[in-house]
């Protein structure tokens, strides 16, 4: 059955709903204007009581098939569409560009959105000026409007025709030639690094210099306290150093050289810059966030929940990010696409924007084939460039205000596929700055390496056609995955292959689509684990807590996720140092069952490095300072230490005094270690300081002594616990090099 | 769709000729938006939209109800015919009926009440006359109706008639058309992308006194305003259009004796 196409515009523009000079208008002929407005913001004669009510105009590409019940103004010249194109796990593409042209021609200022008050007007509307003319005079402020474009048949209703949406960039017209041109784009537009910055800048700055050991500032100018900055936070001075804050009008009481900066000192002047962290957060949270409040998304684009649904099925990862300046809003959505393997894009029909994890597709999904592929459409492109046989991420980034490379970043984690490296005969490397990644996530970046590595070990093919818009046939739509069969893509025995692709190219046309799409093959990449978690310390670090890093990376776990089996697997790498600051804060905290963690949760801690307590510090006219704890859990776990070392901190050596004089005593080994008086040999991690006159600190798991025979002495300090909460833990084979006491 | 009225004389004595089936181009307008007022209009869609040759802009009712359009042309020009194009009086079944008064008050029947067979563009033709007012009379209808262009003039009444070679508007379909083939050789579907009507008209012979004193006007108007056209209204009185010209009209002096021949290219709605 032959169909017939229609294609319409609509546009919404500003329309205000007050009647002239009638109250709440105040707008009054001979006073504010000599003559009537047209009701539109540039003809507002009373801007305050300006009651917008947009119209809807609808324009329509002249057949002489128009249906008479959908009324529009047939003077569309022309529609081009140049399409969104979708970067699969890169970034956030390429926007989509709607140019619509117009012819001008006359009009009579009758219906809605055109003249009000038509009929009090001293001239005849049709044969004064033209349609696009007075637009143009009337309605210049058409940037951010939203636009449609209607494809659909005649004997559908406007309703039932496929509807995309845009928002209106620019203008142009009309012209001499009496042509007017509109042009819009895809929400995505907002994001651009040119119209929205995350964190805004702000405008505060330091009144007067501050020392680097100061804890507290003012900001300047008077009152912008208030206005810019919340009660507490974190912010970046100077472009030097963050610190946490907390404010009271103008004045921030300060903690010094937070999240990897170091303090320094500020002069005048020096500028306060609000710092936005996502903490933990999930990328569907982040980008969701980025796009509402920092773009000016409007929230009804996006349907939260399923974004959270996705990645919480399929990538089941948190990220973690410092923004000490404004950046542009499409880099930092784009370098979360890329470290979470996401695709994030605007879904023109739905009108909304779309989430998807990278994934297999579905051999159920929806097939092009030779029988509904438009004849000699298809078109194969390789693109060798875009195999890769190792991917290099980087994690943990140290300090936010630096540059990114591989200085700024704790960690790095290589995946190889050497095997096919070797059948291709050269590598093909790409690096990864995991900004978002935060430390200690060498599973995140796992995951990210092997979803890349999967997809692009053999380069992916780029695949055009055109499909029909045949009644009852495939609707492609851009984002969605679909399998590709064809003749001419064969496996090695010649038969048709069976490819997965999803489409990242759309061009509808008023008989067919236009299609782009990108072979999509995981190879034998697992699906999300998120019941054996594992967490790898690969480099030194000073307090673990368990909890605060598991729940930094994966979701909270919960009762039903342990009913799953779901379980926890710490590994300290070789050559890997746990530490701790303080004594009273264990090197290794587990946490405790019921509070932090569900009853029943397996938690396997495999020891291959050193988990060490804080040295005691020496005694000064006192007994030597306990040493800290190595591990301390209340809730039950397996140990593995066969080759590790679990050491409690040396107590911390006993002060002495003779005649007038008293030393301090040494302090106890640990990492860190003790602190010692002056004069003695310092502590270190491995034996404890001692000093000819005092008492020696501890070496690991040792108690401090005393200088015995002085004027007076005190006692050493006890050793710290390689253990608290023995009764907890199960060792899995020997118990290794432990240092220290225990205790429940 | 040519509407008749009985009374009217179909051959016109002062142009040797001329019959039923002499072409008919409905071209000279005297209404203006003042003089138009309608028992009933939607705000939106005012009755001053017929009097512009905008297809776009329509008059519409408020009801199905009958209701009249009134329009207060004056005495001064001899009037001979209604057009209406781009309206749903045919699909809505609504009936249509001319009347004409000389003082407002008393109103006679010019032409019908008829029910149209389609929406196509419709001419009412009835006996010459000054009137100084026209009324409309349309009947109840299914559906509210609406109009966008209504002319009221004299038509201008073309001597020589058309015999061969002609495409009828209604069926001057120009037509864009995709038809879809798979790989495998499966029919996919055919879509008309787009359609519009396009002819042309040639008239020879013309008399040069003639062309000159009544076609040139029309050449004059119709290179701003589009036109009813009617190519052989005795015999196809269905086939009328409302047209407009895509190229300018060069008469030629085709013989000695100054007669000349004319061509009219256009595009329209029927």
């Amino acid at each position: 059955m032959t169909r017939k196409a229609l294609t319409y515009v609509e546009i919404d523009v500003d329309y205000c709903a007050n009647t002239y000079g009638v109250l709440p208008c105040e707008a009054e002929l001979g006073v504010t204007g000599d003559h009537k407005c047209f009701n539109t913001l540039r003809t507002c004669q009373d801007i305050g009581n300006f009651v917008n009510q947009p119209v809807t105009l609808r324009f329509a590409i002249d057949t002489a098939y128009l249906p008479k019940d959908i009324e529009c103004i047939p003077n569309i010249v022309g529609v081009s569409y140049t399409p969104a194109v979708l970067s699969l796990g890169e970034n956030l593409g390429q926007r989509a560009t709607l140019q619509v042209q117009f012819k001008d021609h006359k009009h009579s200022d009758t219906g809605p959105g055109f003249d009000k008050y038509w009929s009090e007007r001293p001239y005849d509307p049709f044969k004064q000026g033209t349609m696009w003319g007075k637009f143009r005079a009337r309605q210049p402020y058409l940037q951010g409007r939203p636009i449609r474009l209607i494809r659909g048949f005649l004997g559908q209703q406007l309703s039932e025709m496929e509807t995309r949406h845009f928002v209106i960039d620019s203008f142009d017209g009309p012209t001499p030639d009496g042509k007017y041109t509109i042009v819009a784009k895809d929400p995505v537009k907002l994001a651009d690094d040119d119209r929205s910055q995350a964190p805004r800048l702000s405008d505060g700055a330091l009144v007067s210099s501050i020392s680097a050991g100061a804890t507290s500032a003012t900001l300047g100018p008077s009152g912008i306290g208030d206005a810019q900055y919340p009660s507490s936070g974190w912010v970046a001075i100077g472009g030097e150093e963050i610190c946490a804050f907390t404010r009271s009008g103008d004045n921030l009481t300060l903690t010094r050289g937070q999240l990897g900066t170091t303090a320094v000192a500020h002069d005048a002047g020096d500028r306060v810059q609000l710092v936005l962290r996502y903490e933990a957060e999930t990328p569907a949270t982040i980008i969701y966030d980025l796009l509402v409040n920092y773009a000016g998304v409007d929230p009804s684009y996006i349907d939260l929940q399923t974004w959270e649904d996705e990645v919480s099925t399929h990538l089941g990862r948190l990220y973690t990010r410092t923004i000490a300046e404004p950046t542009g809003v499409n880099k930092l959505i784009s370098e979360i696409i890329e470290q979470a393997a996401l695709v994030v894009w605007w879904d023109d029909v739905a009108q909304k924007f779309r989430l998807r994890v990278l994934r297999q597709i579905g051999t159920d999904a929806e097939r092009f084939t030779m029988d509904n592929i438009v004849a000699g459409s298809l078109k194969v492109r390789e693109q060798p460039d875009k195999r890769l046989s190792q991917v290099w991420t980087y994690y943990g980034q140290r300090n936010p205000l630096e540059r990114d490379g591989p200085d700024n970043y704790r960690s790095a984690l290589a995946t190889v596929d050497l095997e096919t490296q070797s059948f291709y005969g050269s590598s093909a490397i790409r690096k990864i700055y995991g900004n978002w990644i935060p430390a200690l996530a060498s599973q995140v970046a796992e995951r990210l390496n092997d979803i890349l590595l999967s997809r692009f070990k053999d380069p992916p093919r780029r695949f055009t056609f055109e499909v029909f818009r045949t009644e009852g046939g495939v609707v492609p739509q851009l984002g969605e995955g679909y399998r590709l069969q064809f003749w001419q893509i064969q496996n090695d025995l010649g038969e048709p292959d069976d490819i997965p692709i999803q489409i990242v190219k759309l061009v509808p046309l008023p008989d067919r689509f236009q299609i782009e799409a990108e072979e999509l093959q995981f190879g034998n990449l697992a699906p999300v684990d998120l019941i054996n978690r594992v967490i790898t310390i690969d480099s030194s670090y000073y307090n673990f807590d368990l909890k605060q890093v598991h729940d930094s990376i994966y979701p909270p776990l919960t009762d039903d996720d342990v009913a799953n089996g779901a379980n926890i697997t710490v590994i300290v790498a070789e050559n890997v140092k746990v530490g701790s600051t303080s004594t009273s804060r264990p090197a290794f905290r587990v946490g405790t069952q019921g509070s932090d963690w569900p009853v029943g949760l397996p938690i396997y801690i495999e020891n291959r490095g050193r988990i060490q307590g804080r040295g005691g510090d020496g005694g000064y006219f006192a007994a030597g300072r306990p040493g800290g704890t190595a591990l301390h859990t209340r809730h039950p776990i397996t140990l593995k230490n066969q080759n590790g070392q679990i050491w409690g901190g040396g107590g911390g050596g006993g002060s002495t005094i003779y005649e007038k004089s008293a030393w301090m005593g040494g302090g106890g080994a640990g990492n860190l270690p003790g602190v010692g008086g002056s004069g003695a040999n310092p502590a270190t991690e491995t034996s404890g300081g001692w000093h000819p006159w005092a008492g020696d600190g501890g070496g690991p798991g040792q108690n401090g002594t005393a200088q015995v025979g002085s004027v007076a002495f005190y006692s050493g300090g006890a050793a710290g616990r390689s253990i608290d909460g023995i009764s907890f833990v199960t060792s899995d084979g020997p118990i290794g090099d432990r240092r220290g006491p225990t205790a429940n | 769709m040519l509407v008749l009225s009985p009374n009217v004389p179909l051959v016109d004595p002062l142009i040797p000729g001329t019959n039923a089936n002499s072409p008919l181009i409905g071209w000279h307008n005297v209404l203006a938006p003042s003089m138009l007022s309608a028992d009933e209009e939607d705000p939106n869609h005012p009755v001053v939209n017929l009097a512009n040759p905008a297809t776009f802009l329509r008059w519409q009712g408020e009801s199905t109800a009958a209701q009249e359009i009134l329009a207060t042309v004056g005495l001064v020009d001899e009037v001979d015919y209604v057009g209406f194009a781009n309206h749903n009086f045919g699909s809505s079944q609504i009936s249509v009926e001319i009347e004409g008064s000389s003082d407002g008050v008393d109103y006679s029947s010019l032409v019908g009440p008829v029910m149209l067979g389609t929406d196509g563009p419709a001419l009412f033709r009835f006996e010459p006359g000054a009137y100084s007012h026209i009324r409309i009379k349309l009947g109840s209808g299914t559906a509210i109706p609406f109009c966008s262009t209504m002319y009221i003039g004299k038509l201008l009444v073309v001597p020589r008639k058309m015999y061969v070679g002609h495409t009828p508007l209604p069926y001057g379909r120009v037509t864009q058309v995709a038809n879809g083939r798979s790989e495998s050789g499966h029919f996919l579907g055919r879509i008309i992308t787009g359609e519009y009507r396009q002819s042309s008209a040639l008239f020879d012979f013309l008399e040069p006194d003639w062309y000159r004193e009544y076609f040139e006007p029309f050449v004059k108007a119709a290179q701003e305003r589009p036109f009813f056209f009617a190519w052989r209204p005795g015999d196809y009185p269905e086939e009328v259009g409302f047209a407009w010209l895509t190229d300018d009209i060069r008469p030629v002096n085709s013989l000695p004796n100054g007669m000349m021949r004319v061509a009219l290219d256009m595009q329209g709605i029927a």
